[in-house]
């Protein structure tokens, strides 16, 4: 076999490779979802949106949990976005290549890969000792803690990304750098920040261990946030170590929506993402 | 046959100078004009390191003066310190005195704002902002001054019609910025930048990004904006420093070399390091 | 017409390079008026301020050269353009030339004085002159217009003062061995007659750059040099003129 043999073989061979470690990867993706698809599939009914979480035996939905997860993912994202825009602009506006700023990046890299249980179980030890309950408030804050360092990262970054000569162009026109950064770095930044934003979302919706020591589970309607509230992956924990098949129906269902969920904003982010890059 | 003594009168018009159209208007009256700007014993930092050293410089009142020099010769940095372009970034100081109409603008006293509404720029590579057109106009003239809608919209396309851009752009304002050409992208970054109207305009290689045309239209747009404004302009392009400037400087290491009248300095360079650099032989 | 430069002073500088191209041609058509004047009149003054001011032209065609010089090294032209600058700089040798030739026609024009010659000589140089003056007019026309029809019918023209020349030239010899007293006038005579001939020529230069410019090539066919002065083997009245060598 010559040189030119050997080279052509070596590209089919690697390409064959390649395209095996992908399929192989897609191939467990795929399995997942069909197997949320028909083990979900009897409990995937409008009465999934309407109907509370039945006790074992009767029939019923997923609406209370839904409703909890939405309520504490929303506040989460409400309290974590704010701060987590602002200190992102600090790092990258004010504190781009200081000590102080390395040191908060630092900071918040650990916090970004910090165990969710342990965040679970500070939250814990702050809102729901003192306060003597579980409650809808705690299992906020928690999943707040995890939106924040995603919010940060992704803010900073994206911030540092948008040209040096549009912020000087905007300098050179006289306006402060307050202004600046609101009126035309954001602009030039946005699609990046909402993608960071989606991101922290898709996470949180799945994340078991912080909801679970803070806001615990409920049957029925909470009717206060102060009352532990109900929400999906610990109602997934719950049903899915039980022997009732029913509650294994709805757990696999719950399953499907949340991954349906994750998902959109999946895609949604990278369509985001190819917009802003088309106007750049 | 003609008349022998409307022959002599022709000969000694004197509109038939020997030298170019600018080069005319330099003789004429540039040694007359005032000084806008003066740089006296100038020195700048990186850090520890010097970029500038003892620049002293003076830029004329409404004249296009040219800085001209080879990589890394301080042309860019001199250009930012009158503007103090540098001040956002910490490493970065500048020692000595900048006179603007007599005023110290290096002096932490003097608002670094109102600075630079009298001392606009353009950059090289033209960044629009992510507004409108009619936006990236009215951006800076938003904040400084209380306009109704009217005044505004007048202001707006003055500006556009001193970069020669109006008339491509006027049914449009509403549009995207970022869907303009390079070379209106430019002109609308001019546009920009005169819209308040300062007095001095420092343009960092306004074209060295462009095409062809989109430079001619440049600098046949400088030769329009020196009636109102003082032109700074920095290029590596010496035939263009040549076309559009009355004086010229010539700056190596961080120094400035020679200074001069543009057609003195391209055709009897006093120095010999400037004489290399334009014929080629260095740099 | 095409349309102008962006950078309006790049058609500025180009123009002023014309207008350098027309005020040396009027002069130096001037300046040939009157030197001829000078010679047949036998006007001493007018022969000396002829001569005083020819180095006008040479200091405008040095004016000439640096503008020039200057608008290729700033605008780099090409095509048209540098064609354009290119041929201002050749015309201009040529009006140069014509105005040495004046000169040298009111040098020879101090030597004789007035009444010297017989009419019939006045008029036959008077009416080359003329020509060559019409020619030098036409050309320096189509020139500035850029008129390349003009420009072939001023080469055909030359082909008249040509075969004018030759005549007189035969005419001047034969009165030489006919009339030895006024031998030094007539061979004066000759040379200026010759001058005017050259003139000619070179007008027709100028009329070829301005077809050259225009359609950007030499005109066709090749120019026909009919004059057989400097190959006439002899002009006495009782031999007829030898046969014209076919070139």
């Amino acid at each position: 076999m010559n040189r030119w043999q050997r080279r052509q073989l070596t590209d089919y061979m690697a390409k064959a490779l390649g395209t095996a470690a992908t399929l192989f990867g897609l191939f467990w993706l795929a399995w997942i979802l069909w197997t949320t698809v028909s083990l979900g599939l009897p409990a995937l009914k409008w009465t999934l949106f309407t109907q509370t979480t039945p006790p074992p035996g009767a029939d019923g939905g997923l609406a209370n949990a839904f409703a909890g997860s939405i309520f504490m993912c929303g506040l989460a994202v409400l309290i974590g976005t704010p701060i987590g825009i602002g200190a992102g602009t600090y790092l990258s506006e004010y504190a781009r290549h200081t000590k102080f700023g390395k040191s908060i990046r630092f900071v918040n890299d650990i916090l970004l890969s910090a165990p969710s249980i342990i965040i679970g179980l500070f939250v814990y030890e702050l809102m729901v000792r003192p306060m003597g309950h579980f409650s809808a408030w705690a299992g906020s804050v928690a999943l707040a803690f995890i939106v924040l360092p995603v919010v940060v990262r992704t803010t900073d970054e994206m911030l540092q990304l948008v040209p040096t000569t549009m912020r000087e162009s905007a300098l050179a026109l006289g306006v402060p750098q307050w202004k600046v950064i609101r009126q035309v770095l954001y602009r030039a930044a946005l699609s990046g920040i909402v993608t960071g934003i989606l991101l922290a979302l898709a996470r949180i919706s799945g994340e078991t261990a912080p909801v679970l020591f803070t806001a615990l589970n409920n049957q029925y309607w909470a009717s206060s946030l102060n009352e532990p509230t109900a929400n999906v992956p610990v109602v997934i924990f719950q049903y899915a170590l039980s022997p009732y098949e029913f509650w294994h129906a709805l757990a696999w269902a719950g399953a499907f929506v949340v991954t349906m969920l994750v998902l959109v904003l999946g895609v949604t982010s990278r369509w985001l993402i190819s917009r802003g890059k088309e106007q750049s | 046959m003609a008349n022998f003594a409307r022959q002599r009168t022709i000969m000694n018009d004197e509109t038939l100078d020997p030298l170019s159209i600018t080069a005319r208007r330099a003789a004429s009256g540039v040694l007359d004009a005032p000084a806008k700007i003066t740089a006296q014993k100038l020195n700048f930092y990186y850090g520890e390191s010097r970029a500038l050293t003892d620049v002293n410089l003076v830029v004329k009142e409404k004249r296009v003066t040219a800085l001209i020099g080879p990589s890394g010769c301080g042309k860019s940095t001199l250009l930012r310190v009158f503007n103090r372009m540098y001040a956002i970034y910490p490493k970065l100081r500048a020692e000595g005195e900048v006179l603007l109409d007599g005023e110290n603008v290096l002096d932490a006293r003097y608002p670094i704002n109102r600075l630079r509404t009298k001392v606009g720029m353009v950059f090289q590579k033209p960044v629009p902002f992510p507004m409108s057109i009619y936006d990236n106009v009215a951006y800076a003239l938003r904040h400084y001054e209380r306009l109704t809608r009217g005044q505004l919209d007048e202001r707006v396309e003055g500006a556009l019609k001193s970069a020669a851009l109006w008339a491509e752009v006027k049914d449009k304002l509403e549009h995207s910025a970022l869907g303009l050409s390079g070379g209106q992208q430019q002109r609308l970054c001019v546009a920009r930048a005169v819209a308040l109207k300062p007095e001095v305009l420092l343009l960092d290689e306004p074209t060295s990004a462009l095409d062809p045309i989109s430079t001619a239209r440049i600098e046949q747009l400088i030769d329009d904006l020196k009636v109102d404004y003082t032109v700074l302009i920095v290029t590596h392009n010496m035939q263009q420093a040549a076309r559009v400037s009355e004086f010229t400087g010539f700056m190596f290491l961080g120094e400035l070399i020679e200074f001069g009248v543009t057609s003195d300095l391209f055709t009897r360079p006093n120095n010999r390091k400037t004489e290399d650099y334009i014929t080629g032989r260095f740099g | 017409m095409t349309h102008p430069h962006i950078v309006k002073a790049f058609d500025e500088e180009l123009g002023v390079l014309m207008r350098y191209i027309r005020t040396m041609g009027d002069f130096a058509a001037t300046q040939f008026a009157d030197a001829v004047r000078a010679l047949l009149k036998g006007d001493w003054s007018l022969a000396q301020r002829v001569i005083d001011q020819d180095r006008r032209i040479d200091g405008l065609r040095i004016e000439l050269s640096t503008a020039a010089a200057t608008v290729i090294a700033r605008r780099q032209p090409m095509a048209t353009d540098l064609d354009e600058v290119l041929a201002t700089l050749r015309v201009a040798e040529d009006i140069e030339r014509i105005g040495d030739l004046a000169k040298n026609i009111a040098k020879r024009a101090t030597t004789v004085s007035s009444g010297q010659f017989s009419d019939d000589v006045v008029v036959r140089v008077e009416e080359l002159a003329a020509l060559a003056s019409k020619l030098l007019a036409g050309a320096l026309e189509t020139f500035s217009l850029r008129d390349p029809e003009g420009a072939l019918a001023v080469r055909r023209q030359d082909e008249q003062i040509d075969t004018l020349h030759t005549a007189l030239f035969g005419e001047l010899v034969a009165r030489l061995s006919a009339d030895p007293p006024q031998a030094i006038g007539l061979v004066h005579l000759l040379f200026c007659a010759k001058n005017i001939e050259r003139i000619g020529d070179h007008a027709t230069h100028i009329a070829e750059a301005a077809y050259q410019i225009v359609t950007g090539r030499k005109p066709q066919p090749e120019r026909k040099k009919l004059d057989q002065s400097s190959t006439m083997a002899s002009a006495t009245p009782e031999r007829p003129p030898a046969k014209p060598r076919r070139r």
